[in-house]
This record gives C-alpha cells, structure tokens and sequence, in this order.
C-alpha cells in the first residue's frame, strides 16, 4: 500500500517539472487550473525525455536530478515562447458559471470518478500493464536506465522491442520513486491522466467556442474517455496517456493560441507526448502537423513555426531511435506486414469487424455523439478541416494497417476500440470549430 | 425569445455526456466491491483464472528467493498456456532468473534447469522436488539436488 502511494505520488513530479514553462506570461491567457493541467502533460514528456538522453548517453537514472533537470529544460523553453504580451489577454467571459457550464463541470468530475472506481477496483486494468508496460518499466527501473539485456533477449521479443518510451519510462521513474513496480498504482494512470485533461481541455478549448460550448465538450470528450477506459480495459497501458496528448495538442492547434510561438510550443511538445507515448502518436503528428502548417500558412511564418512544432517530437524520438541504433537494438519501428503486401479482398471484413468492435462499447456512442454535435454545428470554420482530417487519415491508417494481416479479426477484436478512440476527440473539437466564436486574440496579436 | 443556434449542439453534447456518465458508472462493480481494496489488480477485469495465477506468483515470491532460478509449468502441459505463464512470471518474480518453458507456444525444455518450478493447476503426480507451497492455483517446488 505504501509503495502504491509513494508510486502514484511520484507522477506528482510531471507538474513540478512543467510548471517553469507554464508559469510563463505567455501562458496566463489559460487558467491556473488549466495551466496546472497542461504543466502535468508537458512535465511527463520532459521528464521522459531527459530518461531518454540519459539512457542515450549512459548516465544512470536518478529521480531528482531527472526532475531538476526537466524543471530547468522547462525553464529554459520559455526563451523559446517570443513576448509574452502576445497572449496575455484575460479571457472576456468573467461572468459566474451558469446552470450548463456548472453541468458541465459536474458530469466531468463525475466521469473521472467513475474512472477512478474502475481503476481502483480492478475492473479496468489492461491485460498489456502486465504483460508489456509494467515488466518493461520494471526492468528500466531494476537496470536504473533502458535495459538492453532485456531488450536483446530474443525470448522478450513480445515486450515491442522499439516502441516509444514515454509510458515505460514515467512507470520506471515512479517504480525508482517507490522502491518498486506497484501494479494497482499504474491501474491509477487511467484517472489520473483524465483528471490532467479535465483541468487542462475546457481552457484550451475556451478560445474556440463560447464557454459554456467549450465546457460542455470537455465534459463530453472526458466522459466518453471515461466510459471507455473501463470498457475497453486500458487501465495501466498507452491509451490514456495517448489521449491526455493527443486530444490537448489538437485543442491548441485548432485555437487561435497556436498562431503564437507559444502556443506552438506548447503544441509541439504535446505532439511529443502523443509520439512517445504509443506508435499510432507518429501518424498522428505528422498528419496536424502538415494540416496546420496548410492551413494557416497566410497567418504563421512557416520555418519557425513548423521547427516549433516538431523539434521536440524529432528530439524526444530521435533520441530514441539512437540509442536503439547505437546500441544495435532496433533502427526503426517494428513492421506489421511488409508495406505493399496489402490484402484488398478483405477490406470487407475488417470493416465490418471494426463496425462490430466499435458498436460494442456503449452501441458506438462515444463516436457517434460527437460526430452527431459535428454535424450539428452551426457555421463551420475552415479550421474544423484540422482535427477531421486527421481523423479521417488516422481511421484509413488503422484500415491499411489491419488490411496486413491474414486474419485481422481477432486483432480488430482487442485493439480497434483502443485505437479508434481518440478520434471522438477530435471529433468532438471539430465541433467547436466556427467562424467568429469563442474567446479569439486580436488580429495584430496574431502573427508570430 | 429567441433560440441560439448552437443550442441543439449544446444539448447534444450535454446529453451525450451524461449518457455515457451513467453508463461508465453503471458498468462499475457492485458498491461492496468499490468500498474495499482488491486482492488482485485483475479483480474484476480478467477470467477468475487469470486472478488466481497471479495469486500464485505473488506467493511463490515469498518462497523463490531472489537470483534464484524458477520456471512456471502448467499441469497438464501445454506450451500455448507455458507461454503466457512465462510472461506473468517475469512480471511478478523480478529479481529471480525466469526461465521459459515455452515460447510463442513452442517448448524449450529448459524448466529442466530451474532451481524452482511453479506448477499452475493440480499438484503432479510426480513430485519434482520439495513441495514449498500449495494453493488452489497451483504449488511451488524446489528441485530436488539443487
């Protein structure tokens, strides 16, 4: 018990870590409470990060100096956020929360309630904690950095050898912390990383929609994350982590805060969260990266923004993929089929079987009622081509990705919930995106 | 008065929230099972089965001392269930050297090494050493000259 809190506690770090950068002038357009969320996320992919270089470089593990480092790293990154006068405006709604917004705010704590009492009561963990995340951070923490012996060790080939580290590298730092790996603490991720997007998303999708809309679309998004952590059983694996990154980046770059270089950064480094966190975060990236940089390309000076967004993804992954090079590891990610041996005469099938996977959380509802809000939505903004798009290329992604395999049903089986869920998200903000709403910067704040 | 024309919207999303607000909290264990701690980080997301294989880890690390060497075989054989029992044994014995009895469901044979063997179901009829432990999973053996 007293190594599951020490466990758990220790992710106390992620905010601690973050919190220099969103500290920063530049950031108080967002709230305290979002700010605290969005300095979790961004404390995790520092503090994995620095694992990372130091597994690179040779350098043993050790909790402070990792978390004085990340702290310091985040400090310095506010030299890369340009004048923070740029964002500084206070939000124009300053009215009390009314009937919808308090709703709101009630149903999201209420589903991350739910997901906590799934998670502590062994409901929802995820066979994967035990059998991939957990014994993998295990080792990392054992070995004090990225543990090759194991990695080398052909009868672990089923550990995913070259899959990024962010997860495992988070449950190393905190079973280092705690003394030990704590199974039922790393069920707790699953909360914990709603509770993190709950206090960030209604900030950073305040921007795009009038608050109560913006509130009640957090509430939504949480919600439908909650429902499917203890359906899906994700407790302790990639998937909450992938949504906590994927779903805040998509937030800043549809709003107007990504036409700064702060917001950029801020969405980079949440775009490196998403890439170390689980393989589908690559696609992901790439995909709003380019869609971003297309669209707003008259309002942004391409150069810097596109290095901006992508430097810490490159960094956090290159540093990854260095040190499986140098250490004759692995020189990419692991394949799943040879590119070209595509099998189209089963497109049928895997679509009928991701339609009957995906029906059976909640008869689809998690997809279906943002999609229906989407198609609601009044007065679409050009923006909402942002997070659709990369919905719709992640959805054929996934497609082409299970057309490899001879028999995909029983992959499709256990892994389309999981993967297609973070498409409700951006689904969901796709909604809010409109012509002449929510809480937008004036236009000579605009360029960067 | 005059209706916003995002309400239909604002409704949906609500709505939407709530619904799958309820759902999450119907799809919960029952309230006696909230109120206290599992005994398993499996307790109510995986086949009873499951629960009490890692019940029988979690008392076989009492008994394999650390850098000992211990296998995990399953009575009857069967290298598809060798497999999967290697994987939850490198999980919950850390500090031990777990050698497989099988992999991707094939057998290595090299449990004949082990200085320890956890045999998940029935007790064998033949004994493969000193018997340290027994459970309803299953029992943890010393082998004999070792």
């Amino acid at each position: 018990m007293r190594a599951g809190l020490a466990w758990i506690l220790s992710l106390a770090c992620c905010p601690l870590a973050g919190w220099p950068l969103l500290a920063h002038g530049s950031y108080r357009r967002f709230s305290l409470v979002c700010r605290l969320g969005l300095a979790a996320a961004v404390g995790g992919v520092l503090l994995s990060a620095w694992m990372t270089l130091f597994a690179l470089a040779g350098i043993a593990w050790r909790p402070i100096p990792l978390v004085a480092l990340a702290a310091a790293g985040a400090f310095l990154l506010r030299f890369l956020t340009g004048s923070h006068e740029a964002l500084r405006r206070e939000p124009a709604e300053r009215a009390a929360p009314g009937l919808i917004e308090n709703l709101a705010l009630t149903l999201t704590a209420a589903a991350v309630l739910a997901a906590f009492a799934a998670a502590g009561s062994a409901a929802a963990t995820s066979p994967d904690l035990f059998t991939i995340w957990g014994p993998k951070a295990q080792a990392f923490a054992g070995a004090r950095t990225v543990d090759t012996s194991v990695l080398r060790d052909p009868l672990f080939n089923y550990l995913h050898v070259s899959y990024p580290p962010l997860v495992t590298n988070l449950y190393a730092f905190a079973s280092m912390a705690a003394g030990r790996m704590a199974w039922g603490a790393a069920t707790l991720t699953l909360p914990l990383c709603l509770a993190a997007l709950a206090l960030a998303l209604p900030g950073v999708l305040r921007p795009l929609a009038p608050r109560r809309l913006a509130w009640v679309a957090s509430a939504l998004i949480v919600s439908a994350f909650g429902f499917l952590g203890n359906e899906l059983d994700v407790a302790g694996n990639g998937e909450p982590w992938l949504w906590l990154y994927e779903a805040l980046a998509m937030a800043v770059l549809a709003g107007e805060a990504s036409l700064t270089a702060a917001g950029q950064l801020l969405a980079g480094l949440l775009l490196a969260g998403a890439i170390c966190a689980k393989v589908e975060g690559l696609p992901f990236a790439l995909a709003a990266v380019v869609l971003f940089l297309a669209l707003r390309r008259k309002e942004i000076r391409i150069g810097p923004a596109a290095t901006r967004l992508i430097l810490p993804g490159a960094v956090c992954l290159g540093a990854w993929l260095a040190f499986g090079a140098t250490r004759r590891l692995f020189y990419g990610y692991e394949q799943y089929g040879r590119f070209f041996d595509i099998r189209w005469e089963r497109l049928g099938l895997v679509l009928a079987d991701i339609a009957r996977f995906l029906w059976r959380p909640g008869w689809a509802l998690p997809w279906i009622l943002p999609l229906a809000a989407l198609l609601l939505a009044p007065s679409k903004a050009r923006l909402a081509l942002i997070p659709i798009v990369v919905a719709v290329t992640l959805a054929v992604f996934f497609v082409f990705t299970y057309l490899h395999s001879t028999d995909a049903s029983l992959w499709i089986e256990w892994s389309a919930g999981r993967v297609f869920s973070p498409l409700l998200a951006f689904l969901a903000i796709a909604s809010l995106c409109r012509e002449g709403d929510g809480d937008q910067l004036e236009p000579n704040v605009t360029a960067c | 008065m005059r209706i916003r024309p995002d309400t239909p919207q604002l409704f949906l999303l609500l709505g939407g929230a709530a619904i799958l607000t309820v759902l999450a909290i119907t799809r919960l264990p029952p309230l006696p099972d909230l109120l206290h701690a599992p005994s398993t980080p499996f307790d109510h997301s995986a086949p009873p089965a499951a629960v009490r294989q890692y019940r029988l880890f979690v008392e076989a690390a009492a008994v394999v001392p650390a850098g000992a060497s211990v296998s995990a075989i399953c009575a009857p054989r069967s290298p598809a269930c060798e497999t999967s029992l290697h994987r939850e044994a490198f999980a919950l014995l850390p500090g031990r050297k777990v050698l497989a009895a099988a992999v991707w469901d094939t057998p290595t044979h090299s449990e004949d090494q082990a200085d320890f063997l956890i045999v998940a179901g029935p007790k064998p009829a033949t004994s493969p050493g000193n018997l340290l432990l027994e459970t309803p999973a299953g029992s943890v053996w010393r082998r004999s000259g070792r």
